[in-house]
C-alpha cells in the first residue's frame, strides 16, 4: 500500500520536473526566436560588419552565402536551433572563436563584479533601510534618502570615472582598469574563470590580492547602485511593518525594540526582500555596460553591445541564452528561499 | 519613544559595515612598467583575425607587421615611404614585364627554428587566394587567382621564386602590394602541421607561425595582446623585451593609466585628454601620419546632385582650416586629393578653401538661388558625426539646409554601397601603399558594371577615360612618369569628381618621456614596436 503510494508520488514528482523543464526549454526557446528575428531585421547587414568598407562584390557574397544568409529566415533559425541543441553556438564574427569559449570567458568577469556588488548593496542596503524606517524623517532617513537618490540620478559612468579619478589616479588606494595587473596574468590556471576564487584555489595570494583591488572599486560603483535600490525598498517593507498591530502588541508586551525590528519585522518583509534582492543581483548579472567600458572589465555587457552593434548575431544568441538561463535559475533559488523563510509556501 | 541602546547598536552596525569597506579598499597597487617592457592602452576590439592572410584592419596590421616578415617593407626611418628588401632580397623582371623572380634571403629562421626557404615563400604567395578572405582582392586586381596560382606563383630554386602576372605591372606597385601584411611570409611546415581543412585559418588566428622581431605569446580578444622579442631576427633584435597592448575602451581611462605610469602610451586619446596632458613633465604628445584620409562625397545618380555646379559649390562649403585646427585638432591635417602625404603621386596642393559667397554664385548659377535642402549619411561615431554637424553649420552659411541622418557604421555602410544616399561621410584607409590602392577605388569606375567596392562608382561618377588613365598608371614602369601620371589623375579628381577630401589622418599618442623610437603609426601603414626604447 505504502510503496504504491510513493511510486505514484515519485510519478507525480518525475511529472512535475519534467513539466518544469518543459517549460524552461519553452521559454529559452521563444527568448531565442524573438532575438533571432529582431536580430534579423535589425538594419546593419553583419556581411559588411565581415568584411568592412572596401570590399568588392565577389568578397560581399562569398561572406554572405558563407553566414547562410542567403537562406530563408525561417531555414536559418531552424539550422540555428538544431546545431544549438547538440551544444555548438557557433563562432562569433567578432572574436573568431566558439562563442561558447567567449562566454566561458567573459561571464564569469560579470559573475565576480555584480556579486561582489550585491554582497555591498545588501550589507549596507538593508541596514541602511532599516534605519530610515526606524528613524522616519529624522537625520539617518534623511541622509539615506540623500544617498539613495543620488545613487538613482547620478549617471554610473560619472561615478566610475569619479571613483578611478580620485581612488586610483589621486589616492592610489586601489588598482587600476582592468581584472587584474597585466604582469599577474596567465600565472593562475582558469577552473572557474572567477579569478578571486582561482587564486585562492592555486594559493596564489598576491594575484589574489591584486584581482581584489581591482575590483573592489567597480564592485563599489555597481553596489552603490544597487545599495539606493535596496535601501529604498527595504524602507518601505520595513515602515509597513512597523505600523502594523503585531509590533504595537509586541512592544506593549515589553518586547526590546531590537527584537521587534530584527527578529519580527525583519522576518515578516525577507520574502518580499528576496524578491528585491535577486532582480538586483540578476540585472547586474546581465553585465553592465557602462561600468564595464569605464573600468576596461572585460563582462558579459560589453561582449554583447560589441556583438549587437556589429550585428554579430551567434554571439548575442548565445550571451542572451546565458542571461535568460541566469534569470530562470535566479527565479528558482528565490522560490525555494521563500519556502524556507515562509511556511505558507511551503 | 525608541530606547536608546539599539539606536547605538544600529548606528555602530552601519559605521562598522562603512569602516570594512574603506579599509579593504586600502590595498595598493602601483606599478612602474619594466625597463625592458612597451606597455600601451589601445582600443584593439575591432582585431577579428590574427591570420595575416585574413587580417584587414588596421589594428590587426599593427600586431602582424611587428610579427611577421614580408618580401618587402618601408623604411620605418624615413618618412618618404622609401622601399627596402624584406624576405625578398633582390628581384628581376623578365623581358615582357610579366614575370618577377625574387631572390629569397638566406638564413632567416622562423621563431621555431625552421628555416625560410622559396617553398614557404611559395605557400605564403598561393595560400591567401586558396583561403579567400577579403584581402585577397588585393592579389585578385593583379591577375593572380585561386585557380591560376598554381602556375604563375612557382619554385624556381632552394631560393628563388617567380610570380607572373596578367600585365606588365610596375615594379613599384608590384613591391609595394608585397609590403602589406597579406604578403606575410608564414613558416608553412609548422602551419601544415596544425593546419585543419581551412589551411590552418583557425590555428593561425590563435597563435603566429612566423619571421619576424616579435612572437605572439598571449592573445585574449576584446582584452589585451603580449608579444615577445624574437632574440635573432635578422634585422637585429629589438630593444625591448616584451610588448603588451591592453584594451582600454574609454579615452579618460587610459588617459589615469598613462598619468599613474601603469601604461608607457595612451593610444586613444580625445583632443581634450591631449590639451590636459600637454606640458607636463615626464609626457610627451607625438604625432605619426597614417594613410587615411577624411571625405564626403555627393551622390551624383541624385538628380540635385548630377550637375556639376552644385557639387563644386559644396566644396566650398567646407571649413577646411576650422575640421583641422579646431575639430580635430592633432588628429587630422589639411588634405585635398586621395592620395595621402608621403606615398608616390601624393600632391600637396588644396585648391578649395570655405568660400560661402562664390558657393552662393554656383547655385545660382545652376538655377539654386534660393538654395538647396539635401541629407547627409554619417557613421554616429566620433569623428565622422562631428564632422557632420560642422558641415551642417558650414552649408546652411552658403544657402545648403544639411539633414545630419546618423546610423551605425554597418548601417550607413549599406546605404552607401547601393547608392541611396544624396550625401555621405567617409573615411578611408589605404590597403597598400601605392598610389594604386586608392586611385582604384576614387578614379577608376569601369563602365557597364555595377562596382560597389568602388568608391566612385557608389557615387555614380561615370569616368570612362579617367578610369582608362588610372590603368595606364599601374603599368607605368619607370617610377617618376608613373608618379606624373598619378598628380595629372588627381588633378582631374580636384576639378571634377563628386568628392571633397578634406583631410588626413594622424595618429596622436601620449606616452612617458623615457619612451623613445616608439611609432604608433608609419610609411608601412602600421605601428612600429621594434625601435621603442626606454630611456
Amino acid at each position: 500500500m505504502s510503496a504504491t503510494t510513493g511510486g505514484a508520488s515519485a510519478l507525480r514528482g518525475a511529472l512535475r520536473g519534467g513539466e518544469f523543464v518543459f517549460q524552461v526549454a519553452l521559454t529559452l526557446l521563444g527568448l531565442l526566436a524573438v532575438t533571432f528575428f529582431i536580430g534579423r531585421v535589425v538594419p546593419i547587414d553583419p556581411v559588411l560588419a565581415v568584411v568592412g568598407d572596401q570590399a568588392p562584390r565577389d568578397v560581399y557574397e562569398a561572406v554572405r552565402i558563407e553566414l547562410g544568409l542567403d537562406q530563408p529566415l525561417w531555414m536559418q533559425f531552424w539550422l540555428y536551433v538544431q546545431k544549438m541543441a547538440v551544444g555548438d553556438f557557433g563562432t562569433s564574427l567578432v572574436t573568431n572563436r566558439p562563442v561558447l569559449e567567449d562566454i566561458a570567458r567573459v561571464f564569469p568577469a560579470t559573475l565576480e563584479l555584480s556579486t561582489i556588488a550585491t554582497i555591498i548593496g545588501v550589507a549596507l542596503g538593508v541596514p541602511m533601510g532599516i534605519a530610515g524606517a526606524v528613524y522616519q524623517d529624522r537625520w539617518p532617513d534623511q541622509l539615506v534618502r540623500v544617498i539613495g537618490l543620488v545613487g538613482y540620478s547620478v549617471p554610473i559612468f560619472w561615478l566610475g570615472i569619479m571613483g578611478l579619478l580620485v581612488f586610483y589616479g589621486v589616492l592610489g588606494w586601489v588598482a587600476g582598469p582592468g581584472r587584474l595587473g597585466i604582469f599577474f596574468e596567465d600565472i593562475v590556471p582558469a577552473v572557474t574563470g572567477v579569478i578571486l576564487i582561482d587564486a585562492a584555489i592555486a594559493g596564489e595570494w598576491e594575484v589574489f590580492w591584486n584581482a581584489f583591488s581591482h575590483v573592489v572599486l567597480p564592485a563599489a560603483v555597481l553596489g552603490y547602485f544597487s545599495i539606493a535600490y535596496i535601501a529604498r525598498m527595504t524602507r518601505s517593507f520595513m515602515l509597513d511593518q512597523l505600523s502594523q498591530e503585531y509590533v504595537v502588541t509586541a512592544r506593549a508586551k515589553g518586547l526590546s525594540e531590537a527584537r521587534i525590528i530584527w527578529v519580527h519585522a525583519l522576518r515578516n518583509i525577507s520574502v518580499q526582500l528576496v524578491t528585491v534582492i535577486t532582480l538586483s543581483y540578476a540585472r547586474l548579472l546581465e553585465g553592465a555596460v557602462l561600468t564595464e567600458t569605464v573600468f576596461a572589465w572585460p563582462g558579459l555587457g560589453r561582449y554583447l553591445t560589441t556583438a549587437l552593434l556589429a550585428a554579430d548575431m551567434n554571439a548575442v544568441l548565445g550571451g542572451t541564452l546565458v542571461v535568460g538561463a541566469v534569470f530562470v535559475g535566479l527565479n528558482l533559488f528565490s522560490d525555494a528561499l521563500y519556502k524556507l523563510l515562509d511556511p505558507r509556501a511551503r | 519613544m525608541i530606547p536608546s541602546l539599539p539606536k547605538r547598536a544600529l548606528f555602530s552596525a552601519g559605521v562598522a559595515a562603512l569602516a570594512a569597506g574603506a579599509v579593504s579598499g586600502a590595498r595598493t597597487a602601483q606599478a612602474q612598467t619594466p625597463r625592458t617592457a612597451l606597455v600601451i592602452a589601445a582600443t584593439i576590439d575591432d582585431l577579428v583575425a590574427l591570420d595575416p592572410h585574413h587580417s584587414f584592419e588596421v589594428t590587426g596590421s599593427d600586431l602582424l607587421k611587428n610579427v611577421y616578415d614580408q618580401l618587402f617593407a618601408l623604411d620605418p626611418t624615413k618618412d618618404t615611404a622609401e622601399l627596402q628588401p624584406g624576405v625578398a632580397e633582390s628581384f628581376t623582371v623578365s623581358g615582357d614585364g610579366l614575370t618577377f623572380t625574387f631572390q629569397i634571403r638566406q638564413g632567416v629562421r622562423f621563431h621555431s627554428g625552421n628555416a625560410l626557404t622559396a617553398a614557404d615563400v611559395v605557400y605564403s604567395l598561393r595560400r591567401p587566394l586558396l583561403i579567400n578572405r577579403t584581402p585577397a582582392f588585393m592579389y585578385r586586381s593583379v591577375g593572380l587567382t585561386r585557380e591560376n596560382v598554381e602556375q604563375t606563383v612557382r619554385q624556381d630554386g632552394e631560393f628563388t621564386v617567380s610570380v607572373t602576372f596578367n600585365r606588365a605591372y610596375a615594379p613599384s606597385l608590384i613591391q609595394n602590394l608585397f609590403t602589406a601584411t597579406i604578403a606575410s611570409v608564414l613558416d608553412s611546415r609548422l602551419v601544415q602541421q596544425n593546419a585543419g581543412e581551412d589551411m590552418g585559418n583557425a590555428w593561425l588566428n590563435r597563435n603566429s607561425a612566423a619571421s619576424g622581431a616579435y612572437r605572439i605569446a598571449r592573445y585574449q580578444p576584446n582584452e589585451s595582446y603580449t608579444l615577445e622579442r624574437n632574440d635573432s631576427w635578422w634585422r637585429g633584435r629589438a630593444n625591448l623585451q616584451r610588448v603588451i597592448v591592453r584594451h582600454v575602451p574609454e579615452a579618460s581611462t587610459q588617459r589615469l593609466l598613462l598619468e599613474r605610469g601603469d601604461v608607457d602610451v595612451a593610444r586613444s586619446l580625445t583632443p581634450t585628454d591631449i590639451t590636459a596632458l600637454r606640458g607636463r613633465p615626464n609626457l610627451t604628445i607625438a604625432e605619426f601620419p597614417r594613410g587615411t584620409i577624411q571625405y564626403f562625397s555627393a551622390n551624383m545618380t541624385f538628380p540635385l546632385l548630377s550637375n556639376p555646379k552644385v557639387v563644386e559649390a559644396l566644396k566650398y562649403l567646407v571649413d577646411y582650416d576650422g575640421i583641422a585646427n579646431n575639430l580635430l585638432p592633432g588628429q587630422v591635417f589639411p588634405h585635398q586629393s586621395f592620395i595621402p602625404r608621403a606615398i608616390l603621386g601624393a600632391v600637396d596642393t588644396r585648391p578649395y578653401t570655405y568660400d560661402p559667397n562664390r558657393a552662393r554664385r554656383l547655385l545660382a548659377e545652376a538655377g539654386h538661388a534660393n538654395g538647396i535642402a539635401l541629407t547627409i549619411d554619417t557613421a554616429n561615431s566620433f569623428p565622422s558625426l562631428d564632422v557632420a554637424q560642422t558641415l551642417q553649420a558650414s552649408m546652411a552659411r552658403g544657402g545648403v539646409r544639411l539633414e545630419v541622418l546618423p546610423a551605425t557604421g554597418a548601417q550607413v555602410l549599406a546605404k552607401f554601397r547601393a547608392r541611396n544616399h544624396q550625401l555621405f561621410i567617409g573615411i578611408w584607409g589605404l590597403g597598400y601603399p601605392d598610389p594604386h590602392y586608392n586611385a582604384d577605388s576614387f578614379a577608376s569606375n569601369p563602365p557597364g558594371a555595377d562596382n560597389p567596392g568602388k568608391l566612385s562608382w557608389r557615387n555614380g561618377w561615370e569616368i570612362p577615360e579617367l578610369t582608362r588613365r588610372t590603368e595606364a598608371a599601374m603599368t607605368e614602369r619607370d617610377q617618376n612618369a608613373r608618379g606624373a601620371l598619378y598628380r595629372q589623375i588627381e588633378e582631374e579628381f580636384m576639378n571634377t569628381s563628386p568628392f571633397a577630401v578634406f583631410a588626413q589622418q594622424q595618429v596622436q599618442v601620449a606616452h612617458r618621456s623615457n619612451l623613445t623610437g616608439y611609432m604608433a603609426s608609419s610609411p608601412g601603414l602600421s605601428a612600429i614596436y621594434w625601435l621603442a626604447n626606454k630611456g
